[in-house]
């Protein structure tokens, strides 16, 4: 009989139990399947069950196993996609009414690749509506209700990647993918106490995701830890003809190969941590701040070039975004979202002039300039990934954010890495009143190995990570 | 108490309805226009945007592919 052990262990733990034949590939995709469906909706995490496909492809892998036919660190694996991701056949909501129904014919690169080496997709994962695209104010903007995170759920799970968050932190898959445009694969990795990695832009391909933001949209994995965001990356990441921006690059997870942390310069803003975080939440991030430290690490005080990040993202996803959901706005069936300030913000997104977007695009340059500067000296940025905790889903998210776009320190990092296209990774550093906080550390385009031997690092040394949610039964 | 015994004239019976109708929009709060408020939005990130000053040659963080 499965145990709670089996569904918190690591991407390790589970290859060597399937490659020893401890435990079958059908066996495991049952357990976790069956945990997903019982569990999944109690967090509005599950969009779609795909058990029986998972097992047909689960009995191949067995045979493949049997025959010492070994593909990876993944073969035999269950996990979930964010509903954004199209698999052929199957419905693809993209977590709002107006695609209930919505079926492609051909699947998502990062799943194909996944499915090549094993891989065994058990469930689609519930997301905010069209990713947040139009500017959401409240948890409840899905078709699928509110993302509620397993350590509470009175709570937030984090968007857009709401159900791959909180389906990762309650056990029901052993990672999942989501997406990020700007903050959705951060936030719910840091609402949920998971660990969660937006790659370099163009890393992994986007074909067959639903497209919001052209220059801005990356797919990207959230586990249970940062060693485990290594493996899945190797997996979906590579060049791909199928999506315009691919980088035609492929990551190869070498932690054998990483810089000593003591030769790394990572630049922090004190005044995070003692100005902009909660002060409920500033001695858990001090706390971490120093075993960031006893890494080896070299601190140096620094801030972000100053620019309105929040108004350049808001710009340019807007108006994208505004341009992929034309025809749904004209035909009238954007007011079928759950929340009438997405309908609204894609409306008026139609409405920004062209010398404003093309004014946030010229600028965006001066930012990719400034950044390349200040990490020509530095080797990453740390802060907090979010200031305060999960907030409660009854409340409005206004509130909130007007907290995160306070303009000091690196508190713009999430819409400024989004801008310039780098990576950062967010692992639980924490907890305040029974809920996680996270750290993200953001580092140049392609660094990725660099980012998780720190967050690794930080790992071998906490085990917030580990942390269980309470009062969970299947 | 039985309907019949309430004793309303016309004038203040109709009165009644009004306000039973009018009741529910008193008791919720107003409802934003969020076209409005989107728009607004928009118009402030421009504005925050106008300050930067941009170098003439300055392209945008676009590729174009012949």
């Amino acid at each position: 009989m499965a145990t709670d052990d089996l569904f918190f262990s690591s991407l390790t733990e589970l290859n060597a139990m399937l490659t020893s034949r401890k435990i079958s590939a059908v066996e495991l995709t049952k357990a976790f399947a069956a945990r997903l469906e019982s569990l999944g909706p109690k967090y509005n995490a599950l969009a779609l069950p795909l058990t029986k496909n998972a097992l047909k492809l689960a009995k191949d892998v067995d045979g493949d196993i049997k025959r010492e036919r070994f593909r990876g660190p993944l073969q035999g694996i269950p996990y979930g996609a964010k509903d954004l991701l199209s698999y052929a056949k199957f419905p693809t909501t993209w977590g709002a009414k107006p695609y209930a129904n919505q079926v492609f014919d051909y699947t998502a690169t990062a799943l194909a690749k996944l499915e090549k080496t094993g891989a065994l997709l058990i469930g689609k994962l519930a997301m905010v509506e069209l990713a947040g695209g139009g500017g959401y104010r409240i948890a409840g903007a899905s078709m699928f209700g509110p993302g509620k995170t397993p350590w509470n759920p009175d709570h937030w799970s984090g968007g857009s990647s709401s159900g791959s968050g909180s389906a990762v932190a309650a056990g029901l898959v052993p990672f999942a993918l989501g997406s990020e445009t700007s903050g959705s694969i951060l936030t719910p990795a840091a609402f949920c106490g998971v660990t969660g990695l937006r790659p370099t832009y163009g890393l992994v391909s986007r074909h067959g995701a639903m497209a919001l933001s052209w220059t801005m949209d990356k797919i990207g994995p959230l586990c249970r830890s940062a060693e485990d965001c290594g493996l899945v990356l190797q997996t979906i990441s590579g060049g791909d003809k199928l999506d315009p921006a691919s980088a035609g690059k492929s990551f190869y997870y070498t932690p054998q190969y990483t810089r000593s942390l003591k030769e790394l310069r990572i630049g922090y803003s004190p005044t995070d941590f003692s100005d902009w975080a909660d002060p409920a939440a500033r001695p858990a991030f001090e706390k971490a701040l120093a075993v960031l430290k006893e890494t080896g690490v070299t601190l140096v005080e620094t801030k972000l070039p100053d620019f309105p990040y929040s108004a350049l993202t808001g710009t340019i996803i807007n108006t994208e975004g505004a341009s992929v959901f034309e025809p749904l706005v004209k035909s009238g069936e954007i007011d079928q979202l759950a929340d009438p300030k997405q309908a609204a913000g894609f409306r008026a997104g139609l409405q920004i002039p062209a010398k404003d977007y093309l004014r946030a695009m010229r600028i965006r340059s001066l930012v990719q300039t400034e950044f390349r500067r200040v990490l020509y000296d530095l080797d990453a940025l740390v802060s907090p990934t979010r200031p305060t905790v999960a907030p409660p889903i009854s409340e409005p998210l206004d509130k909130f954010r007007q907290q995160s776009d306070r303009p000091t320190g690196m508190a713009g990092l999430i819409p400024a890495g989004n801008l310039v296209g780098i990576p950062a990774i967010s692992f639980p550093c924490g907890f305040v009143d029974g809920l996680p906080i996270a750290l993200q550390i953001a580092g140049s385009v392609f660094s990725e190995n660099t980012l998780i031997a720190l967050a690794k690092e930080f790992q071998s040394r906490t085990d917030w990570h580990r942390r269980r949610p309470p009062n969970i039964s299947a | 108490m039985k309907l019949s015994r309430l004793k309303l004239s016309r004038r203040q019976m109709i009165g009644t309805a009004l306000l039973a109708a009018a009741a529910p929009a008193q008791s919720q709060e107003p409802n934003p226009d969020w076209l409005t408020v989107s728009a607004d939005q928009n118009k402030t990130n421009a504005e925050a945007l106008e300050k930067i000053t941009l170098p003439q040659a300055t392209e945008p963080a676009v590729i174009f592919k012949p």
